[in-house]
């Protein structure tokens, strides 16, 4: 009971589980099908690739940047994988490790301009969304890349002990972000130079070389989302991802990471998935209007961060 | 005391927050054109006294009496407009704004009438001719100096008629020279039957402005006295409630090798061509205005900054640090002049704040290795007596004094030779300034080579072994202790 007391009023993601956990009270009491063991497997597919996508932005934000490419390097990564598993041409293994080499790539591309330029993350990574989305279409000529080796479409479809591969990709994901960023000294650095950037600096951190490593690790796991989607849809689409930077980013705050940067929790990012998967899973089941799920949508996000910041100053006085 | 003299009477005023007490029954009171000092260490209550004058916060208890109307009760804007002015630390300026535009911002109609762009200029520098001001009215706050911006904080009070004028540590970025100026600006304000609280740290200031003197210890009010009860010994005894024997510890200590030497420095445009070396064991000060160049030269030892020509060598070796990175591993330590801007991680712990310069020792393959980091921080917090309420609190819920000795465990922990030290007491109490004094000399005895940088000439004065003066980014002089005064001091920086 203590435990759960300080769970509660001590831990930052205290707030967003309390949230989680009415949503999906409310959505169980007003269908039977919210809370079955296949709807809430359904939900942990459908969030994976939003999940990994934000468990790397997490990485970003908190290191004080931004990163609004992560729907373009989706496209890019799924079609880059769909073109070297196509027909058969390479073993899987290397058109996987070769995709995640070019979303390191991407990422890095992104910290180098952002580290030597010093324009805003903001403007270096909205001129990299464009030249990604232009990247896919070229590469794919513009069409649906097809007729995919068929051990891709197992990463997307198939399960290994009946637990589907898209949710084992986020378990392993979670736990190693979250690894990375509360016991790593790594770790330790993005938080300091998004508390203090200059600071840091002045206290012997390398920031840049850390900065460039923020944004590649986005750009890894933008990486793994975009072969998880081509995968699951067994095609690369060079159009996929559209919006999915906003997602992720949404989970992001949503789960109390501080868009100020310095601090944030991956734990926090996960809940943040979870809450926008659960309301759309919910929406769909009591059929609302996919019109209305999205000002709704939209309405909650705002909601969540404002109550957010009510129960972070009621703490205080706890 | 005639009645009418009385402008400010503060009666018994009790204030409690979450139960704790931080004032305790204070009575204070204030005269028509008085200037009055409120020291105290941090943490005692002067902000907090400041804040129920200002209404911004309700006292428990008592009641605050101006110009014979008591104010409990008022929110703040009628207390503004009774003519009671505050004028903060973190000045709270519009930096977009023209002069001008800031000293009438929110006032753009006065009694009606719509005060155009041309109205307010000249409204402005009708008030600036009045005061023998020299700032440009249409020039934009971002532009001008802290002092400046300063300034127009107090005109903007002066133009609404404050009679009573609330001052947080006014003086604490300026330089030597805007001091002077400062004290003349208060004193013409006094003349005018203004009256001025401040709080300061600085005993020199505290004697040379006020007509009174009121201590808080603890949320006390120790007492008002005139400057003839005091001098300034039994005043910081006053202020820390027990006997200190020398306010500057003394000891004398063997000056060893020399450790670094600065050929022919240059970086342009901050400064040029500065020599000097540092032995083991010795004590630089480096005096200057502010951005005289001082605190450029600690940032290039320390590779901040790049140098643009000259040799930087280090026990024989040529030294040129990249980034500060470089720098701490060739074994210097360095604590910048801005805290809260080159200091803490606001958001972290003390033990995450310390050992963050040293994260690469403490590394266990890709890990940090907790039970050593958090081992060695407990050791440094007690070595240095860091005093926090509660395990793992955040840096950014200490006071000052005990933030700068966080830092100064960050420094030692990676046990430097050379300890470049930019205004290592800046804005701290008094008890906190005496335990740095104690440690800077007890670094001194192990041998370590320090450069002091710092505006405070008494504490340069009295920690050095030899005091360089720098002006305008060029070297001035250089003498022994034994040699320096105040007076010769302050002739080469103000040249």
């Amino acid at each position: 009971m203590k435990e759960l007391k300080a769970f509660f009023t001590k831990s930052p993601t205290g707030g967003i589980f309390l949230a989680l956990m009415l949503v999906c009270v409310l959505f169980s009491s007003m269908t039977s099908r919210f809370l079955t063991t296949t709807n809430l497997s359904v939900i942990l597919n459908q969030v994976s690739v939003n999940a990994i996508l934000a468990f790397g932005v997490t990485f970003v934000i908190i290191a004080g940047g931004i990163d609004l490419s992560l729907g373009s390097l989706v496209a890019v990564c799924g079609v880059v994988v769909a073109l070297l598993s196509q027909n058969n041409d390479y073993s899987l293994w290397l058109a996987i490790i070769g995709t995640l080499v070019a979303g390191l790539a991407l990422g890095a591309l992104n910290g180098i301009i952002v580290v030597l330029t010093k324009v805003p993350p903001f403007i270096v990574t909205l001129g990299t969304m464009t030249i990604g989305r232009g990247m896919a279409l070229i590469l794919s000529k513009g069409r649906p890349i097809s007729d995919l080796n068929e051990s891709l479409n197992f990463l997307g479809n198939g399960d290994l002990f009946g637990i589907p591969i898209p949710i084992l990709f986020l378990v392993l994901s979670y736990g190693t972000c979250h690894l990375l960023l509360t016991k790593t000294v790594f770790g330790r650095y993005v938080k300091a130079i998004g508390g203090n950037e200059m600071a840091s600096y002045v206290a012997g951190v390398r920031v840049n070389r850390i900065k460039l490593y923020v944004y590649m690790i986005s750009g890894l796991f933008a990486a793994l989302a975009g072969i998880l989607l081509t995968a699951r849809i067994n095609t690369g689409q060079p159009n996929a991802g559209l919006g999915f930077e906003l997602d992720a980013i949404a989970a992001v705050i949503i789960g109390g990471t501080s868009t100020r940067g310095g601090k944030g929790t991956i734990t926090g990012t996960l809940l943040g998935v979870l809450f926008i998967g659960v309301i759309n899973n919910g929406l769909d089941l009591i059929n609302v209007s996919a019109y209305w799920q999205q000002v709704i949508m939209g309405g909650i996000i705002i909601l969540a961060v404002v109550l957010d910041g009510l129960y972070q100053k009621l703490k205080m006085n706890i | 005391m005639a009645m009418q003299d009385c402008l400010l009477k503060i009666k018994g005023i009790s204030l409690e927050f979450s139960g704790t007490p931080i004032l305790k029954s204070v009575n204070l009171s204030l005269n028509q054109g008085e200037i009055h000092a409120l020291v105290g260490e941090n943490g005692a209550g002067k902000s907090s006294l400041f804040k129920c004058i200002l209404g911004i916060i309700s006292p428990s208890q008592g009641e605050i009496i101006f110009l014979n109307e008591s104010l409990s009760g008022y929110p703040i804007r009628e207390i503004l407009r009774k003519g009671i002015a505050m004028i903060h630390q973190e000045l709270m300026l519009i930096p977009e704004l023209t002069v001008a535009e800031n000293i009438f911002l929110g006032r753009e109609s006065i009694a009606g009438k719509r005060m155009g762009l041309r109205e307010i200029n000249e409204a402005t520098s009708d008030l600036f001719q009045e005061y023998e001001l020299d700032i440009p009215v249409g020039a934009f706050v971002k532009d001008l100096s802290i002092a400046h911006q300063q300034i127009i904080e107090i005109m903007r009070s002066v133009s609404q008629k404050a009679c009573l004028i609330l001052m947080d540590e006014p003086t604490s970025s300026l330089t030597e020279k805007e001091v002077i100026f400062f004290k003349q600006l208060i004193f013409r304000l006094k003349s005018e039957g203004i009256s001025i609280v401040f709080t300061s740290h600085k005993m020199d200031e505290v004697f040379g402005f006020s007509d009174k003197i009121s201590v808080l210890r603890d949320g006390e009010m120790v007492g008002t006295f005139s400057k003839v009860e005091v001098n300034p010994m039994s005043l910081v005894q006053k202020m820390v409630g027990r006997e200190m024997k020398d306010f500057y510890p003394k000891a004398l200590s063997e000056v060893g090798q020399q450790i670094l030497r600065v050929d022919d420095l240059s970086c342009v445009p901050h400064f040029e061509h500065v020599n000097f070396t540092l032995c083991a064991g010795e004590v630089l000060g480096l005096s200057g205005l502010v951005g005289a160049g001082r605190s450029d030269i600690g940032q290039v030892l320390f590779g901040i900054k790049k140098k643009t020509s000259g040799q930087m060598s280090l026990k024989g070796q040529a030294y040129n640090p990249e980034n500060p990175s470089e720098a701490l591993q060739a074994g210097l330590g360095y604590l910048g002049e801005d805290r809260k801007e080159m200091g803490i991680i606001p958001e972290m712990n003390i033990t995450e704040n310390m050992s963050l310069g040293l994260l690469d020792t403490y590394r266990k393959f890709f890990f940090v290795d907790q039970t050593r980091e958090s081992a060695d921080s407990i050791d440094m917090q007690a070595q240095l007596s860091i005093h926090s309420a509660k395990e793992g609190q955040r840096i950014q819920n200490l006071s000052g004094g005990n933030q700068q000795k966080v830092l100064f465990g960050r420094i030692l922990l990676n046990n430097p030779e050379v300890l470049i030290l930019d205004e290592p007491t800046r804005g701290i109490d008094v008890m906190s300034k005496f335990e740095i004094y104690t440690l800077i000399l007890a670094l001194k005895k192990q041998g370590k080579a320090i450069l002091l940088i710092s505006s405070d000439l008494p504490e340069l004065l009295a920690m050095s072994d030899r005091v360089i003066v720098i002006s305008k980014g060029k070297q001035m002089a250089e003498m022994t202790r034994e040699e320096a005064s105040p007076e010769k001091i302050l002739e080469y920086a103000l040249h």
